[in-house]
C-alpha cells in the first residue's frame, strides 16, 4: 500500500484548514519527492550512511487535535521545564500542539510565537512570505517534510523588538511506529533580537522516523541564537535539515546537538547574503552503542566582508560512527570573507569510526579562510597526569572525554541549557 | 605584484615546438579492440598480454566517466590517436641510433646534457615508444635494471608477471583501465636487495602527435633495503585541439627500502592529463611522492601510498599552479593499513586569473592499524579576483589509538610582507615574485639540487619571468 501519496498531503492539509496556495506548495514538493529516489551510497553525501534498516516509508501520523494543562503534560516536558531558560514555549506530542505559553508583553509589542496552522489563520502574509524559503525540496527528506508537514512553529519578532529570554519548543513523541514531520518558521525582522531554542525528546520507541526542518530568515541587523537539541530515545531516525538567510549586519549564533536516537543526520547551512552578516556555528555529539551520527554544514558566503566561524566537536564510543562533512564556500566577488571551520573527534573504542571531510571552494582572492580536523584517542598524557593525581583511570578518561566537549558547551550562554547537556553528557559516560 | 605584471605571468610556454618527425606507424582514430590487437601486435607481445589488454577494454567501456572532479567534457575519446611508433629503432642505447629529427628535440630539452653530468639513467619518451634507455654500467653491474617497459615483459617476464597491474589493477578506475588496454611505453625498473642508487634515474615524456593519447605504464620494484629516486618530465607542443596522457605508475616498496618518485608535469594547456599512481609500501619502508604540476588543461592526479607493513612511511609532496584555462585537481592518498605506520601530505597550490586549483585526498586509517599517525597540510595562494581554489580532503578512521590532523588555509599574498619587503628596497614586483618563491620554498627545497634546476627554470618562468 502507498501511504505517502496525494491523498495523504491533501487529507493533512484539510484537516489543519490550510489555504489553497499551501496545499498547492505541498502537492509541488510531494512530486518532488515521488521522483527523487532514496539517497544510497553511491550518492556522494551519504556514502558513509546505511539506511537499509530505517523506517523510511512509515505513514505519517495525522493531527488529532488534543490538548493538555500544565500539569498534564508529559513527565519528559515536565522534568524539562523545571530547569530551563525559556520563558515562552511550546509543546508538542506527536503533531498536536497540546500547549503554549507565550508572556502577554511579547506578544502586546508584536511577537508572535504559535503554531504554523495557527499563524496561516491569523498572520498568514507573514506566512506565506518566509515558508520554504530556507527549505523546500533539496533532497528526498526535505521534500517530504515539506510535503507531509503536520504540525510546526512559527515565530515572528517585529522590527526592533529585542526578546531578553528564550522562547522555545519541546517536540516530544511517545508513540512509535509512524512518521513524523514538523518544521520550525523564525523570522526576525530589522534589527530584531531574539533566542530560540529547539529540544526533541521521547522515550525508547520502536523504530521511528522523524523529519524536521527550521527556516530562520534573518533581515538587517536581526539577531538570533538558535539551539537545535536532539536528546530522543531509542529507536528514532531523525533526519533535521536547517537554512539560515542572513541579511545586511545580520547575526546567528547556532548550535546543533545530537545525542540520542538511532540515527541522527543534520544538515546545517548559513547562507550570508549581505555585507556584515556573521554566522557562528556549532556542533556537538556524542555517541555511544550502535548510534550514528551525521553533521553535514555549509557556510556559504555570497557577499563580501562576512564572517562564519564553525566549532563541531564530538566523541564516539562502543561501536557508534560519526560523519562530519562541512564546506566553506566563497562565491566569486565574496572578498574580505573571514571563514573558519574546526571539527574535533575522540574515538573510544576500537570498534568506534569517525570520518571527517572538511572542504573549502574558494572563490575569492582577498579572503582568510582556514579549517583544521583532528581525531585521536584521549591523551596518554593526560590521563597520566590525572592518575598520578591519584584519579582512577576510568575517571581520568569520563574526565577528560567531559572537558573535550565542554569546548562548545563553554561558549554557550544560555545556562539551564548548559546544564542540562552537561547531565545528559554526564550519563553518557558512564554507560 | 603590479596589476599587469601578473595578468602577463606564466603565459609564455618554452617548450612549444613542433617537431618534424614522420612517424612509421599510426593508429586509426578511436578505440576498438583492433586498435588494441594492431598494439600489440606491433610490440610482438606474449599472447597472455594481449588477453588483459582486452579484458581491460571491456571494464574500461563498461566504467561510466566519472560524475565527480573537473570538466572532462572537451575530452573526445573517439577522436583521439591511440597508438604512434615514431621509428623503428626501439629503446636504443646511444643517442646516435636515434634519428635526428627525435634526437634534436631532446638536445633542445637539454636532456643527454643532464644525462652526462647528474643522472644515473635516462630514458626517453616519444609518442608511443620509448626511443631510449640507458643505464649506468657500474649501476647495471650491480643488478639494477633500468629498461623500457616493453623490454622488461620480454627479457624479465617471470618478475615482469609477479607485480604488474597488482598494484593498479584495470577494475581500479576508469583511467587505468584505458591504460590497462592501450599501454605503451614507460619504464621497467628493478633495484636488488640493498643496492643505493645514488643519482637518479630519469624518465623524460615527449607528445609530439596532435589528438593524440600517451598511456605509459612504469613499474618500479625496490627491493629490500635498497634506494632508488626516479624522475618523470613531460612535455609537449601547444595545439588548437586536445590530447590525453593517461600514465598508470605502479611501485612496490619492500621491507625497509627507500624510494621517491618526482613528476614534474609541464604538459602544454591542451592536454588533460589524467593518471593513476600508486606504491606499495612494507614493512620499515619509506617512500615519496613529488608531484608538481604545472601544465596540462585539466590535471587528475592523487598519488597514493598504501601503508601495508608495520613501520611503513610515506610522504607526499605536492604543487600545483592553476592559470586562466587550467583546472589542477590534485592531491594524495594514503591508506594506514598496519601498526606503527605513518603518513604526511604537504600540498601547496597557486591559482592565477581565472585558474582552478583543487586538492582532493584521502586518508584512511583501517581498523587494527594501532597507533597509525597521519598529518595533512594543504596551502592555498590566490593571486587574483577571479582566482579559485577548492580543498576535498576525506578522511576515514576505524581506529581508536590513531592520531590524524588536517589543516589548510587560503590566502592572497600579503600586503604587510609586500610592504616590509618595499621598505627594504625591492620593487613591489620583485617582493611578490619573492613571497611567492617562499610560498613553494618547503616543496622546491625537497628536489634534488640537479633537479631542481629543471623545478626553478618552470617555477621562474611562470612566476618570475614576467616580472618587473
Amino acid at each position: 500500500m502507498q501511504v505517502l501519496d496525494k491523498t495523504q498531503v491533501e487529507a493533512i492539509s484539510q484537516a489543519l484548514g490550510e489555504p489553497a496556495w499551501l496545499l498547492e506548495r505541498r502537492l509541488k514538493a510531494l512530486e518532488a519527492f515521488a521522483h527523487l529516489p532514496y539517497p544510497n551510497k553511491k550518492d556522494e553525501n551519504w556514502r558513509y550512511t546505511d539506511l537499509s534498516e530505517a523506517p523510511l516509508e512509515q505513514e505519517v501520523e495525522a493531527p488529532k487535535g488534543q490538548t493538555l494543562s500544565r500539569d498534564a503534560l508529559p513527565e519528559l516536558v515536565k522534568r524539562r521545564l523545571e530547569k530551563t531558560d525559556v520563558s515562552g514555549f511550546l509543546v508538542f506530542v506527536g503533531p498536536d500542539l497540546v500547549y503554549a505559553e507565550v508572556p502577554e508583553e511579547l506578544k502586546a509589542k508584536g511577537l508572535v510565537f504559535t503554531s504554523l496552522a495557527e499563524a496561516l489563520k491569523t498572520h498568514p502574509a507573514k506566512v506565506e512570505g518566509a515558508l520554504f524559503q530556507g527549505v523546500y525540496t533539496e533532497d528526498k527528506f526535505a521534500a517530504q517534510n515539506s510535503a507531509f508537514f503536520t504540525h510546526g512553529a512559527f515565530l515572528y519578532v517585529p522590527a526592533g523588538l529585542e526578546v531578553e529570554k528564550p522562547l522555545g519548543v519541546f517536540k516530544v513523541l511517545l508513540e512509535g511506529g509512524k512518521a513524523s514531520a514538523g518544521r520550525s518558521l523564525l523570522v526576525l525582522e530589522d534589527n530584531a533580537k531574539a533566542a530560540y531554542i529547539e529540544e526533541y525528546l521521547s522515550p525508547d520507541l520502536p523504530a521511528t522516523l522523524h523529519l524536521s526542518a527550521t527556516e530562520m530568515v534573518l533581515r538587517p541587523g536581526a539577531r538570533l541564537r538558535h539551539a537545535h537539541i536532539q536528546t530522543f530515545g531509542e529507536g528514532l531516525w531523525h533526519f533535521h535539515r536547517q537554512r539560515a538567510l542572513l541579511e545586511r549586519d545580520a547575526g546567528l549564533n547556532d548550535l546543533v546537538v545530537n545525542l540520542g536516537g538511532a540515527y541522527a543526520r543534520s544538515e546545517v547551512a548559513s547562507e550570508l547574503l549581505g555585507p556584515g552578516a556573521e554566522s557562528e556555528m556549532l556542533g556537538l555529539y556524542f555517541g555511544h552503542g550502535r548510534q550514528h551520527f551525521d553533521h553535514y554544514t555549509l557556510q556559504h558566503h555570497v557577499e563580501h566582508h562576512t564572517r562564519s566561524d564553525l566549532l563541531y566537536k564530538g566523541a564516539v564510543k562502543d561501536e557508534a560512527r560519526a560523519v562530519f562533512s562541512g564546506l566553506i564556500k566563497l562565491e566569486r566577488g565574496a572578498q574580505k570573507t573571514d571563514a573558519y571551520q574546526a571539527n574535533r573527534n575522540l574515538i573510544l573504542s576500537p570498534t568506534a569510526r569517525v570520518d571527517s571531510i572538511p572542504q573549502l571552494e574558494i572563490g575569492a582572492n582577498d579572503v582568510r579562510c582556514t579549517h583544521g580536523s583532528t581525531t585521536a584517542p584521549v591523551d596518554e598524557m593526560q590521563l597520566f597526569y590525572l592518575q598520578s593525581r591519584g584519579l582512577p583511570r576510568t575517571l581520568a578518561q569520563e574526565l577528560l572525554v567531559k572537558a573535550h566537549l565542554a569546548d562548545v558547551l563553554t561558549r554557550i550562554p544560555l545556562k539551564a541549557l548548559r546544564a542540562h547537556l552537561e547531565a545528559v553528557i554526564e550519563e553518557k559516560v558512564r554507560l | 605584484m603590479s596589476e599587469v605584471d601578473l595578468k602577463t605571468l606564466g603565459e609564455e610556454y618554452k617548450y612549444h615546438f613542433i617537431d618534424e618527425v614522420k612517424p612509421v606507424y599510426v593508429a586509426e582514430r578511436g578505440l576498438s579492440r583492433r586498435v588494441i590487437e594492431a598494439i600489440s601486435y606491433h610490440k610482438g607481445e606474449p599472447e597472455w598480454m594481449l588477453k588483459f589488454r582486452l579484458r581491460a577494454l571491456e571494464i574500461f567501456q563498461k566504467k561510466p566517466m566519472p560524475t565527480w572532479g573537473p570538466d572532462l567534457s572537451g575530452l573526445d575519446l573517439d577522436n583521439l590517436v591511440y597508438y604512434v611508433k615514431p621509428a623503428e629503432v626501439r629503446d636504443a642505447k646511444s643517442w646516435e641510433e636515434i634519428p635526428e629529427e627525435i634526437r634534436r628535440t631532446y638536445e633542445r630539452l637539454g636532456i643527454p646534457e643532464a644525462e652526462r653530468k647528474v643522472l644515473a639513467g635516462v630514458g626517453a619518451q616519444y609518442d608511443s615508444e620509448m626511443v631510449y634507455h640507458r643505464v649506468r654500467e657500474e649501476l647495471e653491474r650491480q643488478g639494477v635494471i633500468f629498461v623500457a617497459i616493453e623490454e622488461g615483459m620480454k627479457k624479465y617476464e617471470d618478475l615482469f608477471k609477479e607485480y604488474f597491474a597488482k598494484v593498479v589493477p584495470p577494475e581500479d578506475n576508469k583511467f587505468a583501465a584505458l591504460n590497462s588496454a592501450a599501454w605503451s611505453g614507460g619504464s621497467f625498473v628493478y633495484v636488488p636487495p640493498g643496492v643505493k642508487v645514488e643519482l637518479p634515474l630519469q624518465a623524460y615524456f615527449r607528445v609530439n602527435t596532435p589528438e593524440f593519447g600517451q598511456f605509459e605504464r612504469t613499474l618500479i620494484i625496490v627491493d629490500e633495503g635498497a634506494e632508488v629516486h626516479y624522475i618523470e618530465g613531460c612535455t609537449a607542443p601547444m595545439y588548437s585541439t586536445e590530447s590525453l596522457h593517461t600514465g598508470v605508475i605502479e611501485i612496490v616498496v619492500k621491507r625497509g627500502a627507500r624510494s621517491r618518485y618526482t613528476t614534474i608535469q609541464n604538459w602544454s594547456t591542451n592536454m588533460y592529463n589524467l593518471v593513476t599512481q600508486r606504491a606499495l609500501v612494507y614493512g620499515d619502508a619509506f617512500h615519496e611522492w613529488l608531484d608538481g604540476n604545472l601544465g596540462s588543461k585539466v590535471t587528475m592526479k592523487y598519488p597514493s601510498s598504501y601503508l601495508l607493513e608495520p613501520g611503513a612511511r610515506t610522504e607526499i609532496l605536492s604543487i600545483a599552479f592553476a592559470k586562466t584555462g587550467q583546472h589542477q585537481d590534485t592531491g594524495a592518498k594514503i591508506l594506514l593499513g598496519a601498526p606503527h605506520t605513518s603518513g604526511t601530505i604537504v600540498s601547496k597550490s597557486i591559482s592565477k586569473g581565472e585558474g582552478r586549483a583543487s586538492y582532493r585526498g584521502l586518508v584512511k586509517v583501517l581498523e587494527g592499524a594501532k597507533h597509525a599517525k597521519a598529518n595533512v597540510e594543504c596551502d592555498a595562494l590566490l593571486i587574483d579576483p577571479e582566482s579559485r581554489t577548492d580543498t576535498y580532503p576525506y578522511i576515514e578512521i576505524e581506529e581508536d589509538s590513531a592520531h590524524v590532523g588536517h589543516e589548510a588555509t587560503v590566502s592572497k599574498i600579503n600586503d604587510e610582507q609586500i610592504f616590509y619587503l618595499q621598505t627594504r628596497g625591492l620593487k613591489e614586483d620583485e617582493a611578490a615574485a619573492l613571497i611567492v618563491r617562499g610560498f613553494i620554498e618547503p616543496i622546491a627545497k625537497e628536489l634534488p639540487l640537479e633537479y631542481a634546476v629543471e623545478l626553478n627554470r618552470l617555477i621562474e618562468l611562470e612566476m618570475e619571468g614576467s616580472v618587473g
